[in-house]
């Protein structure tokens, strides 16, 4: 989709495409969730509690019905008795406490029961192209019991608790776009409200968020009888739905390089936007001053044990001090180009975590500017290919594109330490050390970095006037690094400029970029590998679409709940 | 007969090319090509897991000339012999992408392994806006297959046996500007979705594909995903 080029550049791929910075990123308003929710509201949709065959125990069947203004759709969700020992949020799971498929139309009852026989079984399963997502999650056993608990006796649950997890149930994962048999993206892709990236996944979370909280009300009126308490709408909104995410995010970003590129080059024309505005409209200053005090009270709710971001919580609340500090003065706004002035102000003073906090608090009072933005987060196109390009301008390309990889020593162990795999056990990808494991040789085509200087290095003897086709041929083994440095040259935001296979590489910071797309907040890392977060947390309930302020929740921070 | 999604196909074609060894570049056009096999009713599964399964290992890839001294160009394995479809298919269509000047180009294989397949790889080679023409056979029958803009729109087969046949088969590639009229044509096939393939076929691709699987162990259990066993919280 073309886009209009703001007076302020874009910041430069070398800058944006980093995998610090890349995993220090937080929601926007033209994160998926975001723009979901923008639209339900918009378009008024409806949804419907069509089946809730959910026995005194929490297990059973539900049906939701979701109407947009052109189709519907249906989520059905298995609650499942699990045993404790089982549950693992790992892809190696082989049983849940929920399994849930988004369906494209009206489910019948007989569809029902095929899925009934299938969807417990994830990946062992068979689908069809009726089924447009496949998904499974757990419970906070200690939350989703403390709640129950606390409804049951007739009293709102404890506030420290739902801080502490903030959710009742965590994804583990959700699978789209032909899993196993599930419709192929292209089928949904031309409608409008799918049209974004991860749309289906996005409204199957939204209803199974949903799905929670009826079916803890529900436990409760069935234990607590008719003194059981319901949720307050307060405390309901502040329950988003978990997600355990691991390795299988960070390839796809690599296997989508102009998807990742469009996703990139939104974000950061938002900002090269926002920046561009001048003079800084009074409301606004307002709401920058207002989100910012909102983000220092989210910051000090955001407690995790990882050490390491325990450490970048810290220096965040510390820059978010500095923040409220620096915008507090009208002298502040009171000058030529505030707000780029500010965004280069926080360039100077903030840690990277703050920086790119910033970024999310200025895009959010500009969506009268940017929220177009975000129907650009798509893809028609996977990659380059122009094998009547010569040799000489294929090396110049290299040279612009990835210039960063010939400064990596490709023949120091540590460089090429990491491989990823699949492991046989349920094709759970994994990372290995290649010093001392088996099976490097069918590793996953993620050193892009290593191959291209590989392909440099071919490269270096070659007449320029030669075509690629004419060096391809000879040299296949390259046919992928020069897709990609072609794919790179036209779009610049494709590659994550960092060496992937590095002993130092934290595919966590992967993970984070993604998952800020989609819009999730409360990154809790368990490992350099693996990480939980909170989706939806903050976001309207269906019966809370049509009120003001339905788009604001960037910082969804501690219910206020009526004595 | 297993209905697959497009997804799953091209991830299992994928996979087994680099299980046998094939670059990853020529796997991605691969799974394409298998797509593309697919969408026209045809067993993609088939044709791949033989291709993949008579590739010599160890195999030296890149032994491939391009003989331009006649009237028309000849793709042929460098030093004699049969050329694999896997990469004799995207050889031809660079080949061709980099005659668009020439109105009508085309191009001989002189021998290939699964011409079928080879063809199919010219629907995945981005070839917008031509249509090319793909023929094969002998005396057991001959082939026409025809491709635009992505896809394989026209069939015409004697035998099911020619059109899966292995074995070094001559394959003559014609190629034009797309028609209105062709376009038009392609426009309202669509994409069905909905690829039938024979189980056999089906298991003997997975197979294939499990050789790219590395094998778990205690070690890679506890740690190569960076997270606990039990999630209890």
């Amino acid at each position: 989709m073309p886009m209009d080029v703001p007076a302020v550049a874009l910041r430069p791929p070398d800058q944006v495409m980093r995998l610090d910075r890349m995993g220090a990123m937080f929601q926007t308003r033209i994160s998926f969730m975001r723009s979901l929710i923008r639209r339900m509201s918009a378009e008024q949709w409806a949804f419907e509690r069509h089946r809730f065959d959910i026995d005194d125990a929490g297990f059973g069947v539900a049906v939701y019905l979701v109407h947009t203004p052109d189709r519907t759709y249906s989520l059905i969700a298995f609650a499942h008795d699990l045993a404790p020992e089982q549950r693992t949020d790992r892809v190696i799971a082989e049983a849940w406490d929920a399994t849930f498929n988004l369906f494209d139309g009206v489910a019948t009852d007989a569809d029902i029961e095929r899925l009934r026989s299938e969807t417990p079984r994830q990946e062992a399963g068979r689908f069809s192209d009726t089924e447009l997502v496949l998904a499974r999650a757990n419970k906070s056993l200690r939350l989703f019991d403390h709640v129950v608990g606390r409804l049951a006796d007739g009293h709102q649950p404890e506030i420290e608790m739902l801080i502490d997890v903030g959710y009742l149930m965590r994804t583990t994962a959700v699978y789209g776009n032909g899993k196993f048999g599930c419709a192929d993206r292209f089928k949904i892709s031309d409608r409008p409200e799918m049209r974004t990236a991860f749309q289906a996944e996005m409204l199957t979370v939204y209803l199974v968020r949903l799905f929670t909280v009826d079916l803890v009300e529900h436990i409760a009126r069935c234990q607590g009888g008719t003194g059981a308490a319901t949720l307050s709408p307060p405390v309901r909104r502040f329950l988003g739905i978990g997600n355990a995410t691991g390795l299988g995010m960070a390839p796809f970003l690599v296997s989508h390089p102009v998807l990742t590129h469009n996703w990139v080059v939104a974000r950061e024309t938002a900002l090269a936007r926002v920046r561009a505005i001048d003079p800084t409209p009074r409301s606004s200053v307002s709401a920058l001053r207002r989100l910012t005090g909102l983000a220092a009270v989210y910051a000090e709710e955001w407690v995790v044990e990882d050490l390491l971001q325990t450490e970048r919580i810290a220096e965040l609340r510390n820059d978010i001090g500095r923040l409220r500090d620096f915008i507090s003065t009208d002298a502040c706004f009171d000058r030529p180009a505030a707000i780029d002035a500010l965004y280069l102000w926080g360039e100077r003073h903030l840690s990277l975590e703050g920086q790119e906090l910033l970024v999310s608090i200025l895009l959010e009072p500009f969506g009268d500017q940017i929220d177009d933005l975000s129907q650009s987060m798509q893809a028609d196109v996977t990659a380059c290919w122009d094998p009547a390009m010569a040799v000489g301008q294929l090396r110049d390309q290299l040279l612009v594109s990835f210039a960063w990889v010939l400064a990596i020593d490709f023949d120091g162990p540590e460089s090429t330490k990491r491989f990823w795999y699949y492991s046989d056990e349920k094709l759970e990808p994994r990372i290995g050390d290649r010093t001392t494991e088996a099976g490097a040789e069918h590793e996953m085509p993620i050193a892009v970095a290593r191959d291209v200087a590989r392909l440099h290095a071919a490269l270096a003897d070659v007449d320029a006037a030669t075509t690629v086709a004419e060096f391809v041929m000879r040299s296949p083994e390259h046919r992928n690094a020069i897709r990609r440095v072609q794919t790179a040259s036209k779009y610049p935001y494709a590659e994550i400029r960092d060496n992937l296979i590095d002993a130092d590489c934290r595919p966590i910071d992967m993970l984070r970029f993604k998952l800020a797309l989609f819009g999730a907040g409360k990154y809790d890392p368990k490992s350099s590998l693996w990480t939980r977060i909170n989706l939806f947390q903050g976001a309207p309930f269906p019966e809370e679409l049509s009120l003001d302020g339905v788009d604001d929740w960037l910082f969804p921070t501690r219910p206020v709940v009526a004595a | 007969m297993t209905v697959l999604s497009l997804s799953e196909l091209g991830f299992a074609v994928r996979w087994a090319a680099c299980g046998a060894g094939v670059p990853i570049g020529l796997a991605e056009e691969l799974a394409e090509a298998a797509k593309a096999i697919g969408l026209a009713g045809l067993d993609p599964a088939r044709v791949v897991s033989a291709a993949l399964g008579g590739l010599a290992a160890p195999r030296r890839w890149g032994d491939l000339t391009i003989d331009r001294t006649g009237e028309i160009p000849v793709l042929r394995a460098g030093l004699g012999g049969c050329l694999a479809a896997v990469e004799a298919g995207p050889v031809a269509a660079d080949t061709l992408l980099l005659s668009q000047d020439d109105n009508s180009p085309e191009i001989q294989v002189k021998a290939v392994d699964h011409p079928l397949l080879a063809s199919a790889c010219l629907a995945a080679g981005g070839l917008a806006n031509r249509t090319i023409r793909c023929q094969w056979g002998g005396d057991a029958g001959v082939v026409e297959v025809t491709v635009a803009d992505g896809r394989i729109v026209e069939t015409r087969v004697d035998s099911d046996t020619v059109l899966y046949a292995a074995g070094p088969s001559g394959l003559k590639i014609e190629s034009r500007p797309i028609t209105s009229t062709e376009a038009d044509g392609v426009a309202r096939i669509g994409i069905k979705g909905e690829l039938n393939v024979p189980d056999q076929s089906w298991h003997e691709l997975l197979r294939l594909a499990s050789v790219s699987w590395v094998p778990s162990n205690a070690a890679s259990r506890l740690t190569g995903a960076g997270a606990g066993l039990t999630d209890t919280d």
